[in-house]
């Protein structure tokens, strides 16, 4: 199925830029001393050190890197609401944390899961086609349940957890039309555009609503130590890349750039395009979700404004962009990237967000594929390239390969 | 008890301001539909010039302290200008034809634009906050609080009506001058056929750029009036770009007609939600519209094609 999407594409036009992909080899030897490094770094660098709290943002960003990366640069579905995410996972975690009278710990895997919750809500009705009826039986049942809580409430006004009967309406009325908007329907800049107006419009919510601080937010209980922050981004990061780098080298993986180079081509191969889709959206939202909790109880406050910045969508586009858009280790290094310039240039001379900008209109127009990209580009012209099965270049030209091989090792090349 | 009286007077209020708030929406979204239409660009950096061209007016009446009406004559041509060398210098080497060209896939071709043009945003809100700082400024005129009574019960802001009018003679002109001159119907050539009118012997990177910098110079009217009905920060460019998206969307894309009809209805739509279920509602009731019709009719509320 896979290897009918090498027909008829030419070099140039194979992955998202053009023949994109990391043929570069990476030794696990780099990996594992890589990761020791990383793990005996506190008691080098010291347990309350800026240096630690320094790389505990890299692996944040990068986490953040990750999830975009795999529904921008590997689904191809470009989004500038990702800070909904953010928000909704790290309000979740606020709430149950302080209304739940719960350590911020066991609060933490609910950001993960209200996260990808509300995404799931986004991805309904799941049939991108023919799916009015869906969305009637959906919203009608949305709509009783509603008329149900109303009336559950209107006899115990103890239950309602909204506490004010506008916001109570603006959000599950929110909700119901969220969960009838088939977002997954639209492409390019209606997709951007829809994706930041629905995280605009959460935000409103939150802003009116007093039970999560209205404007003022809310504040996490700080007993998480800088340590055992660093410890769980490290894990988390550590996680997420290799479930990314098994996922994308399998069918599903396959199946995802297929999609994202011709999405009709994909369909008519019998990919379910709607199904790997929402699995994408959902994962990725869960761990931003994850991540932003992460964030949250380092900086301790959370309100609407900073959680539904649109500067987290400008953050995290720079992380990607400046790594290397659909590539694994693109949010890795891109994430670096960002926290030196942003966090340690920016403190010494300001700017950093200007600087930031400029840096991503330049790489977008003269290295598009990030430094990865590039590094990758230069491998393959380099003595790298004999750690490449002799297949591979075959592969790469893209010129009536798949037949014999079904599952191309790189990503590029399909 | 509902009084009728009182219940038809809300009412009439409602598509009175609503209208009146469409015609700012229309003003400012000219611009976008003018880049959408033309260059089939959407400049997510929209919002952020119409600040830069409100703080070019209050800029240039700190300097020259006349009349606030003097200050389009000075801003328009800069923004023409800026408008211009950016499209030349930059978002001419993003368009379609210019990624076919460096051999990128389709789909990066698509995303391309989106993310050079909100790299862009960010770097004009960054510099603004740069050279002007984060305090809230406003274009002082002693019109704002003039209104125009039409009934003991019913008025309009004076200022709000000048630039609904504004607006609709903005568009009027700028349709009748794509329809009568050569430089408007080379513009709707290279809108059409970008490969035909090139081979036509236009020279279609200077039409998008004459196109550009007409999309800023009504910007910059648009900024004017931004600055003249409220305060302004930096960073308050990204709400103006999804309003004037969603006025786009709701118009017909890149249609000029169409954003005021667009304008028009968001802003009705708006000034309802607020009137009957509270000032919360307005921002909301504006940005679950714009979902709708994008999920629903993404061609626009009346389809058209390309610009008027």
């Amino acid at each position: 199925v896979i290897s009918g999407f090498n027909d008829g594409t030419s070099k140039e036009k194979n992955g998202i830029i053009g023949g994109l992909g990391e043929r570069r080899y990476v030794p696990p030897a780099l990996i594992v001393g890589l990761l020791f490094m990383l793990c005996v770094a506190p008691t080098v660098v010291g347990a309350q050190s800026y240096a630690l709290h320094i790389l505990m943002s890299i692996f944040l960003f990068a986490i953040l890197g990750h999830a975009w990366n795999l529904i921008a640069g590997f689904a191809g579905m470009l989004s500038f609401g990702q800070q909904a995410f953010i928000g909704v996972g790290g309000f979740a975690q606020a709430l149950l944390a302080y209304y739940g009278s719960v350590s911020v710990w066991t609060a933490w895997p609910i950001s993960g899961l209200a996260a990808a919750a509300f995404a799931l809500l986004l991805c309904l009705p799941t049939k991108a086609r023919g799916s009015r009826r869906r969305v009637v039986y959906g919203v009608t049942v949305a709509v009783l349940a509603w008329i149900g809580y109303e009336a559950l409430i209107s006899f115990f006004p103890d239950a309602d957890v909204f506490q004010s009967t506008y916001v109570r309406r603006e959000i599950l009325l929110l909700l119901v039309f969220l969960g009838a908007l088939p977002l997954m329907k639209l492409r390019g800049a209606y997709f951007a555009i829809a994706t930041w107006l629905i995280a605009e419009a959460v935000s409103t919510a939150f802003n009116g609503w007093d039970v999560s601080g209205a404007g003022g937010g809310m504040q996490l209980r700080s007993e998480v130590t800088q340590l055992q922050l660093y410890y769980v981004a490290l894990a988390l990061l550590a996680a997420v890349t290799t479930v990314i780098w098994v996922w994308m080298h399998s069918y599903q993986g396959l199946a995802l750039t297929a999609i994202r180079d011709d999405e009709d081509a994909a369909q008519s191969s019998g990919v379910d395009v709607d199904r790997v889709k929402m699995l994408v959206f959902v994962f990725s939202a869960a761990i931003t979700g994850l991540a932003s909790g992460l964030y949250f109880m380092d900086v301790v406050i959370i309100t609407p404004p900073s959680a539904f910045s649109i500067s987290w969508a400008a953050d995290i586009v720079f992380v990607v962009v400046a790594g290397g858009m659909g590539t694994i280790t693109g949010p890795l290094v891109g994430a670096v990237l960002f926290v030196v310039i942003e966090r340690l240039l920016g403190a010494v001379a300001g700017q950093g967000l200007l600087v930031l900008g400029i840096l991503s209109i330049v790489l977008m127009l003269f290295l598009p594929r990030g430094v990865m990209g590039v590094i990758s580009g230069l491998s393959n012209h380099g003595p790298r390239r004999r750690f490449l099965p002799a297949k591979q270049s075959v592969l790469s030209v893209g010129a009536s390969s798949g037949i014999e091989e079904t599952r191309p090792r790189s990503l590029g090349d399909i | 008890v509902i009084d009728p009286y009182w219940a038809l007077i809300d009412l009439a209020n409602g598509i009175l301001t609503g209208t009146m708030l469409g015609g700012s929406y229309a003003l400012i979204s000219i611009g976008l539909a003018l880049n959408f239409g033309v260059m089939r660009l959407v400049n997510l950096s929209h919002g952020d010039w119409l600040i830069v061209a409100a703080y070019l007016c209050v800029a240039a009446l700190s300097a020259f302290p006349v009349s606030p009406f003097a200050a389009p004559v000075v801003v328009v041509p800069i923004m023409f200008g800026i408008g211009y060398a950016l499209q030349r210098g930059l978002l001419n080497r993003i368009s379609v034809q210019a990624t076919e060209r460096k051999g990128m896939s389709p789909v990066f071709a698509i995303m391309l634009p989106l993310l050079v043009t909100f790299g862009l945003s960010i770097v004009v809100s960054q510099g603004l906050l740069a050279v002007f700082s984060a305090d809230a400024v406003t274009i002082k005129n002693d019109l704002s609080f003039s209104s125009i009574s039409l009934t003991d019960d019913l008025s309009i802001s004076l200022l709000r009506f000048g630039f609904f009018v504004a607006a609709s003679v903005l568009i009027g002109l700028l349709a009748a001058w794509m329809r009568l001159t050569h430089v408007g119907r080379a513009i709707r050539a290279a809108a059409d056929d970008p490969e035909v009118a090139a081979l036509m012997g236009m020279r279609t990177p200077h039409v998008y750029a004459v196109a550009s910098g007409l999309s800023l110079a009504s910007s910059a009217i648009a900024g004017f009036m931004i600055g003249m009905l409220r305060s302004f920060q930096p960073f308050d460019g990204s709400p103006f770009l999804l309003t004037a998206f969603g006025v786009v969307v709701i118009g017909g894309l890149g249609s000029l007609g169409g954003c005021l009809a667009g304008g028009i209805i968001l802003g009705i739509v708006q000034v309802l939600a607020g009137t009957y279920f509270g000032a919360g509602a307005q921002q909301m009731g504006g940005y679950l519209f714009i979902l709708l019709v994008l999920a629903v009719r993404p061609q626009g509320l009346f389809a058209r094609k390309a610009v008027s």
